[in-house]
């Protein structure tokens, strides 16, 4: 059977006429599998290299992860993953590329060629992938939040990076920093700062 | 209604349209919904009842079929966050208002503008 280097996941869990073995995927206990699951059919085609396309359909070793990140069992490519939150992330800003002047109803411009090219330069070098969304004003909005509800923001535009760091919540605490040039290194020391790494 | 002034207890209705990229994170309303250069356009209540002013958005939304759902905050909260709610009537519309950053900046800053997404509730 020929492979395409792209896989599409349909609904009934057949990826290019293959059914991946649900049921076993189920029984890895990880409740966030089927969730993962749609979220592929959602973002619709992955690009895969072609060893790795052949393996991953052929398999059903896969576990997921608390980041949604599909991690392919040793009987396939060992180690090998794919972000699933980054695919979705450079999805949400390749649409942008489809919005018109005016797109929001109040005169908001279509979004750049640069702006579209540095949103996807940072989402594709962070290897901890924020909750993304765009705004009226072109910019990108860029958020993370962990389990004890510290919040790391940032406001991206070409002209400059605003960050917010808001601790456990607590917004009179929050501190706030702009960046007007090495965005892409600010935005990952920060992430990283956010971390402990 | 006061045209000149926007009161404390005035419920302020932020419109979410199907054609806009998705401003929600985990379900919930972000600061992508209220960052915008030209101020944060809202609908006031005027004195309406909630159902009234739903049912409005609708009639002009969903026309187009363009109306997802809405949020909205409390003028008074508004202003404790430290933003500006004003009367922007048009002649299509004389409940627009808009909300600015303050008296003298229209474009909400991030921190802000996370502070009224926490702040706002969807309409159910």
């Amino acid at each position: 059977m020929q492979i395409s280097p792209t896989i599409q996941i349909d609904e009934n869990y057949h990826a290019n006429g293959v059914l991946i073995r649900h049921n076993e995927l189920s029984s890895t206990k990880m409740s966030g599998v089927s969730y993962t699951l749609h979220a592929l059919i959602g973002v619709s085609l992955i690009s895969l290299p072609n060893d790795i396309a052949n393996n991953f359909i052929s398999s059903v070793e896969a576990r997921v992860d608390s980041s949604k990140r599909i991690i392919l069992g040793e009987s396939s490519v060992a180690g090998a993953t794919f972000d699933l939150l980054k695919i979705e992330n450079l999805n949400k800003i390749g649409k942008l590329k489809e919005l018109n002047y005016n797109w929001n109803g109040n005169g908001a411009e279509a979004f750049t060629s640069e702006e579209i090219e540095l949103f996807e330069r940072i989402i594709n070098a962070l290897n901890i992938q924020p909750q993304i969304a765009p705004t009226g004003k072109g910019s990108l909005f860029i958020q993370y939040e962990d389990n004890a509800n510290n919040v790391l923001a940032f406001d991206v535009s070409i002209e400059r990076v605003e960050k917010v760091f808001v601790p456990q919540g607590v917004f009179a605490n929050a501190e706030t920093e702009v960046y007007t040039e090495q965005f892409v290194y600010n935005i990952l020391q920060s992430v990283n700062d956010f971390y402990g790494y | 209604m006061d045209t000149n002034r926007i009161e404390d207890g005035e419920i302020l209705y932020r419109v979410i349209r199907k054609t806009c990229p998705d401003g929600f994170i985990n379900g919930k309303p972000s600061a992508a919904l209220f960052i915008d250069k030209k101020g944060v356009s809202v609908d006031r209540d005027g004195g309406r009842e909630e159902r009234t002013i739903i049912e409005s958005f609708v009639a002009r939304f969903d026309k187009y079929n363009d109306y997802a759902k809405a949020v909205k905050i409390e003028a008074k909260k508004c202003r404790d966050i430290g933003t500006h709610p004003i009367p922007a009537p048009s002649s299509k519309n004389k409940y627009h208002a808009e909300i600015h950053d303050s008296e003298d900046t229209i474009e909400i800053n991030l921190l802000k503008a996370m502070q009224l997404a926490k702040a706002c509730t969807i309409v159910e």
